[in-house]
């Protein structure tokens, strides 16, 4: 038996990203139910998630839990049912960031329980062609069916249109820069401890102030560039470190991420300097996490 | 070029005639969602796998129903009457007549499950100076502050804290062997 609260993480500065990670996983009933025997019997309130976060709300939806003060934080942890009402307003409302935690803790392919569904649409409608979904990670092989030939053309035009949609993001994107940042060869796939391999990654973070942008169009690049990186840290195994470790990372790295699009967001509006200095700040900042972040890791 | 909105326009006429590649956009973009809210208010994975399943058969056939605002929150609405229902089943003497979505998931949250009683009997175990102390920390209370309060040293509170983890862990460890 395994119970959430007791993988809480002991600083409460951690805890928005760790109920974070929380928030995707199919147990948080069992962590409210946990809280409530914690917490004991509270007053009856008419408190709701709109009323504790007011204005916050949209924040938390655009941006995710990194967004929660520690008071909120508190008040959710003593009225527990809470966390239910805000899980189920980000999941409905929240940006993209909620897709990306989505993503990390996809058990089961959504390929295959499609293929569930869509089997069974087919007995009720005989009629129906559905095809496999295509858009993803995994190609899954093609069944013909008794309409072979029009199947057959639909996946060729569908393949193509995702190879043109695919090209035209490709040309669209940073120049690839492999060997800088997160996108260090070797760097995530090291056999290290996780003290080292947090230690690791805070240097190599560092690569950032090695290139000096001089305009917003290179500062723009740079950005990308290391928001690339930041992805590519999103969608790795980390198999270096603890659970607890890895959701630590993976909450930080959203909460990076928010932060370089809102540094890109500026980069129109304001002055170059001014937006590279806070994006400065912004990387010292998570290179000093990842560090601290190290020296308190269990090898 | 499509717009976002003549987009969103061209795919509402469409679902209207619910065609497989709507169906297939809309599952594409929220089955992930539905799936991680459908999970978490069901009592096992494999009624949460069920019900996913029926609500999507569910949307095929209402699919012309939807009236093109919020195709998102639509289909949030169609898995709330599911997981109801089948909760419906399973007690109907706590869910007779009518219930709103909120009552629901307070009915849920305080149906007992089958390791609370343990946990409660190890937290009982460990007793109430580690209890004191968590409730300190959920509630925002600094070390320092904790530590004032119930009168102990501030070291006492760290080691009240990781000594009662470590001894419930221990305890549900012996009780469920």
């Amino acid at each position: 038996m395994k119970l959430s609260s007791l993988t809480m993480p002991d600083k409460t500065s951690d805890w928005a990203l760790w109920l974070q990670s929380q928030f995707v996983k199919d147990n948080l009933i069992d962590f409210v139910r946990e809280l409530q025997v914690i917490v004991g019997e509270q007053p009856a309130s008419q408190l709701n998630i709109q009323k504790l976060l007011g204005d916050n709300l949209k924040r938390v939806n655009k941006y995710g839990l990194s967004e929660l003060t520690e008071s909120q934080i508190f008040v959710l942890f003593q009225q527990p049912q809470l966390l239910l009402e805000l899980q189920e307003q980000v999941l409905l409302n929240g940006g993209d960031w909620v897709e990306t935690q989505l993503a990390a803790v996809d058990e089961i392919s959504f390929d295959e329980r499609w293929m569930q569904i869509t089997n069974r649409l087919k007995q009720q409608h005989p009629k129906s062609t559905f095809e496999a979904l295509v858009p993803t990670v995994t190609a899954k092989p093609i069944h013909h069916t008794k309409n072979s030939k029009s199947s057959l053309m639909k996946v060729v035009a569908t393949l193509t249109l995702v190879l043109l949609v695919g090209l035209t993001f490709w040309l669209n994107q940073p120049a690839p820069a492999p060997g800088w940042g997160f996108n260090q060869s070797g760097l995530l796939s090291a056999n290290v401890s996780a003290p080292e391999y947090l230690e690791s990654l805070s240097q190599a973070s560092q690569a950032w102030f090695k290139k000096r942008p001089t305009n917003s169009q290179e500062l723009e690049t740079r950005l990308k560039q290391f928001r690339n990186g930041c992805t590519v840290l999103l969608s790795a195994q980390h198999a270096q470190l603890s659970e607890t470790d890895r959701a630590w990372l993976l909450g930080k790295c959203q909460a990076w991420i928010n932060k370089i699009d809102g540094h890109l967001t500026d980069l129109p509006n304001q002055e170059f300097q001014k937006v590279q200095a806070e994006a400065d700040a912004t990387i010292q900042s998570l290179s000093d996490a990842l560090h601290q972040r190290s020296l308190e890791a269990v090898g | 070029m499509a717009t976002p909105s003549n987009h969103s326009a061209d795919l509402t006429d469409r679902a209207q005639r619910m065609d497989e590649n709507v169906y297939q956009q809309w599952y594409q973009e929220h089955a992930r969602r539905l799936m991680a809210f459908i999970q978490s208010r069901c009592k096992t994975k494999a009624d949460g796998e069920e019900i996913f399943q029926e609500m999507w058969l569910r949307v095929w056939k209402s699919g012309t129903a939807f009236d093109g605002s919020n195709v998102r929150a639509w289909l949030f609405q169609i898995a709330r009457n599911l997981i109801i229902d089948a909760s419906r089943k399973r007690r109907p003497e706590l869910l007779a007549g009518e219930v709103s979505w909120e009552e629901f998931v307070v009915s849920i949250v305080e149906e007992e499950d089958d390791r609370l009683p343990v946990f409660r009997d190890c937290l009982k175990r460990v007793g109430g100076p580690f209890l004191d102390v968590i409730q300190g920390f959920l509630s925002g209370k600094k070390t320092t502050e904790i530590a004032v309060e119930l009168g102990i040293a501030e070291g006492t509170v760290s080691s009240r804290k990781s000594r009662g983890e470590e001894e419930i862990k221990q305890c549900l460890k012996q009780k469920l062997q």
